[in-house]
């Protein structure tokens, strides 16, 4: 999955999704975000899971079931959070 | 509705002791909870009804573990006191940014013996509704 593609980059909530990552992270995370398990890598903890969907929630207008294991779960994954966002 | 406590969580007690300039002889109560696999003390002012509720995780799986390790010590959540945490928590549900965390039942004399709790995180704050089931 290239990131970094006009397409990605033009999605309202892609970019959201993408600029918050780059905001913690820099420009480079691009690079290995789609790839990784986001908690195993360090990249988010429970408290980050936490921020990352009520500020989804809030900016992106839609709802996420975080009571939800498996929705939970969805949210260590890129492609799972794309999948959240595509609902 | 009104005010209930302020918790604070902490790495340690005396972590939070020294930050808050706090005497261990302020402590009225300490409790193991199991369920959330914390350790509660309880902190009561002269003059005042006012409690403090410091939270130090047991072990890791502690619901506070990883606000503890990245914090170390800080304010965690505000406790408001509701004669029904159903209703308050359902008010938060409809709200884009705000989730229920769980909900808990403890006993604990500083509150008057048993309540029933539930945490909502809502936009980076941590409420915590009070009820006591004693009544």
């Amino acid at each position: 999955m290239d990131l970094r593609s006009p397409i990605m980059n033009t999605n309202p909530k892609y970019k959201f999704l993408f600029d918050y990552f780059i905001g913690r992270e820099g420009e480079q995370i691009l690079d290995v975000l789609s790839e990784v398990d986001l908690v195993d890598s360090g990249l988010l903890d429970s408290l980050d899971i936490l921020e990352l969907a009520s500020l989804m929630e809030s900016n992106l207008g839609i709802k996420i079931d975080l009571a939800s294991a498996d929705v939970f779960n969805s949210m260590r994954r890129l492609n799972s959070i794309i999948n959240l966002l595509e609902k | 509705m009104n005010l209930h406590h302020i918790g604070i969580v902490s790495q340690d007690l005396e972590t939070a002791l020294k930050t808050f300039q706090l005497d261990e002889s302020q402590i009225i109560e300490s409790i193991i909870d199991e369920e959330q696999h914390n350790e509660l003390f309880f902190i009561k002012f002269l003059d005042s009804k006012f409690i403090l509720e410091i939270v130090v995780p047991i072990d890791s799986t502690s619901t506070v573990a990883t606000f503890a390790s990245r914090q170390k010590v800080n304010l965690h959540h505000l406790a408001f006191a509701t004669n029904s945490i159903t209703y308050a928590t359902s008010k938060h549900k409809e709200i884009n940014g705000h989730f229920e965390l769980g909900k808990y039942q403890i006993n604990v004399e500083a509150f008057g013996g048993k309540v029933a709790t539930s945490f909502i995180y809502a936009n980076g704050t941590i409420i915590e509704y009070v009820e006591n089931v004693n009544r």
